[in-house]
């Protein structure tokens, strides 16, 4: 994370030498005329003691004709001309009003509680918002939230009339209640007569990405892209880095990309400022409560020579308007724009008023226009891309598109009843990822497919990639997904990446959830925030990019294993036994040295739906009853059947059984031991 | 710093751990001709095993590992359902 460094610039406008840290800047006048009498300016009229901040505030200006700058200068904060008694150099001992004014930075982000004792009346503003009036005499109290790292303007002003003479100021931090005059305690505020300025600090992008704990994120690559559709070479996006670079997640699938990002700008048009003039150069018609809209005309004298109207993108409208405005028209006298906005404009409240003109259907705005080119950062992508040496996506999805999940869709889908609806055990998330053929609906063409991808007569996608099954979507989108607006949620499809803008001084930290096409069991996606999904699968093999893990358990069912050679196979024997778990679901994994052995064929005893599905150097095969209405209880015996390629002694490690999964109606895993 | 490879040894049982490689040979003696086992575990799970009649004395056996995860598992020698050797295998 990058912090904030400050520079200190001095302020040419005064005339005094500038110390910077610990010390304010300070003036002090001379009022009442320096003998008691009252001083009218303008109609308002000060006299003896400040009764309120408006009072005070016009004792201490210079327009008031009883009221004359006598001094000014810097201070130390912690010091009796600062804030220990407020008493810096001035004039006399009775009729003078003291005005300190600086920056202070909080240490601590929370709740500082200030205190203004003054003889007589004082005041203190904070970012220009009066905090606190204190009338003569004693003490005052008021609670400000401060974040750390933060500057802050300050003002104080205090008068006198006669008698006694003194202002403290003092804060107590969040971490103590103990008070401190300000430059007194610098570790819990700083204090500085110079202000402070920001150096200008890049975007930093620091992504969060969810996985399910099985997963391991820092196996998983992706690229950042740059949206390069303005440039000259062709492609849309391109890659951040010139050698075409990806990168891995952090283990706990974090990733700062601020290293990667693409910091050069690009020209985004022009932006209009305003300030007030003599001619009324602009006019803004009454509000189209329909389009929700404002109609700004700019008198195209205000444009300088060969001025693009189209290249306009941003006005700023006195203190009405700072930001996009949309092209509409322009003839031979004005260029005409849209400002697109849900609230109307408060002509009258504005400062600029005596610069508008409400003219029945219009206001005329006397206005002298300057112009400015806006510069914006291009748009990114974090794309996760396809790793093939860690990362096989036909294999992951067999690892996580199992018979347990094909059992939840039916079992979702057709436990409405005969009033139809679905059973009600799953979330919006796992229903989106039910919808495999992401045609907006969790029907029977789905859960078809699904069986289809089973037993291995269809893919689950066309291809199989990353990006046909991974959805990466935004962290409170995935948590506030529900079974009522899975439909209409914006990332309610396959997404392999994300797009994010850039934002000048800004630290973002997004964050998301992964989940995937078909994992309705979410078996190897994250929970939603407070709740749990209804159906978790076991992980029994050691899959790449899956970990082993502790798995939900409910009954252990030892299933056998033998491993026989004949003369011309090696024969492996899997047998459920008998049982009364109602088991409608199994799947098994056998990995095979397919370089000394081929798969031959499988018998089995099931009555069931049975399936094997052969890949490069492993099968999966298993049965399903997809209504329920079969079970396992009798015991099944799987005989799978491998030709040799060679003569062998010795058979050990040939083959091996890396899943097994049997599961019951309602989805859940049985446990099993392969024994 | 440079990690050094387990070694490989012929007399498998007699290491408590070592690193296996593809077709790799490995020898250990039994005292019975009765019917034995290999059988490798990942876990609590057999996941492959070798059922084999084995002369008296010396046997060699060759251990094939392209099917087998990566990782440690558990080899065992089992004579009628006892364990009577084993040992922890490192696939890479």
């Amino acid at each position: 994370m990058k912090k904030l460094l400050y520079i200190l610039l001095l302020l040419p406008t005064l005339v005094f030498g500038q110390s910077g840290d610990g010390y304010v800047n300070y003036k002090s006048y001379k009022t009442h005329y320096g003998n008691g009498n009252s001083s009218t300016y303008n109609g308002y009229t000060y006299s003896g003691l400040a009764g309120d901040a408006v009072e005070l505030q016009a004792m201490l200006d210079v327009n008031h004709p009883g009221t004359s700058l006598t001094h000014e200068g810097e201070v130390l904060a912690n010091s009796t001309g600062g804030f220990q008694s407020g008493r810096p150099s001035r004039w006399a001992n009775d009729y003078y009003g003291v005005y300190h004014y600086g920056w202070f930075q909080a240490q601590e982000t929370g709740t500082y509680r200030f205190s203004l004792q003054s003889d007589d009346g004082s005041a203190l503003w904070v970012d220009g918002d009066l905090k606190l009036f204190r009338p003569c005499c004693g003490t005052s109290y008021v609670d400000i939230s401060l974040t750390s790292g933060q500057w802050y303007y300050f003002e104080t002003k205090w008068q006198e009339y006669g008698g006694g003479d003194y202002m403290y100021l003092k804060y107590s931090p969040p971490s103590t209640t103990a008070y401190y005059y300000p430059g007194q305690q610098t570790s819990s505020l700083k204090v500085t007569n110079i202000e402070p300025t920001e150096e200008p600090i890049d975007p930093s992008v620091d992504f969060q990405f969810e996985f399910n704990s099985n997963m391991e994120p820092d196996k998983i690559k992706f690229g950042v892209y740059y949206d390069a559709s303005t440039e000259q070479n062709g492609s849309d996006w391109l890659n951040t880095s010139t050698t075409n670079s990806t990168y891995y997640l952090d283990s706990d699938g974090t990733k700062d990309v601020t290293d990667y990002l693409n910091l050069v700008k690009m020209s985004d048009g022009k932006k209009a400022t305003t300030t007030g003039g003599s001619v009324e150069w602009c006019v803004v018609y009454d509000y189209d409560t329909t389009n929700k809209r404002y109609r700004v005309g700019i008198d195209k004298r205000e444009f300088p020579s060969g001025f693009t109207f189209t290249d306009l993108k941003q006005l700023k409208l006195f203190d009405l308007w700072d930001g996009e405005i949309t092209y509409m028209s322009d003839d031979a006298y004005w260029a005409n724009y849209y400002i697109y906005t849900d609230t109307q404009f408060d002509f009258t409240s504005s400062t600029f008023s005596s610069y508008i003109r409400d003219a029945n259907g219009f206001y005329g705005m006397r206005a002298e226009f300057s112009f400015e080119d806006v510069e914006i950062y291009k748009k990114h992508r974090l794309l996760f891309v396809h790793a093939q040496d860690l990362w096989n996506p036909q294999l992951f999805i067999d690892d996580y598109v199992t018979v347990g999940d094909v059992v939840s869709a039916f079992s979702e889908l057709s436990g409405g009843g005969i009033n139809g609806g679905l059973k009600g055990d799953l979330n919006g998330v796992q229903i989106q990822n039910a919808d495999v053929n992401q045609d907006g609906n969790f029907d029977f063409q789905d859960t078809f497919k699904l069986l289809k991808f089973l037993q291995g007569e269809e893919n689950l996608t066309t291809y199989q990639r990353t990006s046909d099954i991974m959805r990466v979507i935004p962290k409170s989108e995935y948590d506030g997904t529900t079974t009522s607006n899975w439909k209409t949620q914006p990332n309610k499809g396959i997404k392999s990446g994300v797009d994010f803008e850039l934002i000048y001084d800004s630290i973002q930290t997004p964050q998301y959830k992964v989940t995937f096409l078909g994992d309705i069991n979410f078996s190897h996606s994250p929970a939603q925030t407070g709740t749990s999904p209804a159906t978790q699968s076991t992980i029994s093999s050691r899959m790449m990019s899956v970990r082993n893990s502790s798995t939900q358990k409910n009954t252990s069912l030892e299933v056998d294993l033998d491993i026989e050679k004949t003369n011309e196979n090696i024969v492996v024997t899997l047998c459920i036994p008998e049982n009364n778990l109602n088991i409608i679901g199994s799947e098994f994994r056998i990995r095979f040295d397919n370089e000394r052995v081929s798969y031959d064929r499988i018998e089995t005893t099931s009555n069931l739906n049975n399936f094997d599905v052969e890949r490069s150097d492993y099968i999966k095969l298993g049965s399903i009853s997809t209504d329920g209405s079969l079970n396992l209880n009798g015991g099944v015996e799987y005989k799978i059947y491998f030709s040799l390629q060679q003569t062998f002694d010795s058979i050990l490690g040939l083959i091996s059984v890396t899943k097994s999964e049997l599961v019951i109606k309602n989805g859940t895993i049985i446990e099993s031991v392969i024994k | 710093m440079v990690v050094e490879p387990y070694p490989q040894y012929e007399m498998i049982f007699e290491e408590s751990i070592s690193k296996v490689i593809d077709g790799q040979e490995f020898s250990f003696e039994v005292t019975s001709i009765d019917k034995h086992q290999l059988i490798i575990k990942n876990g609590i799970s057999v996941i492959t095993k070798e059922s084999f009649n084995p002369t008296m004395g010396l046997n060699t056996k060759i251990l094939y590992t392209k099917s087998l995860p990566n990782g440690e598992l558990n080899l065992s020698l089992i004579n009628d359902s006892l364990e009577i050797a084993k040992t922890t295998i490192i696939i890479e």
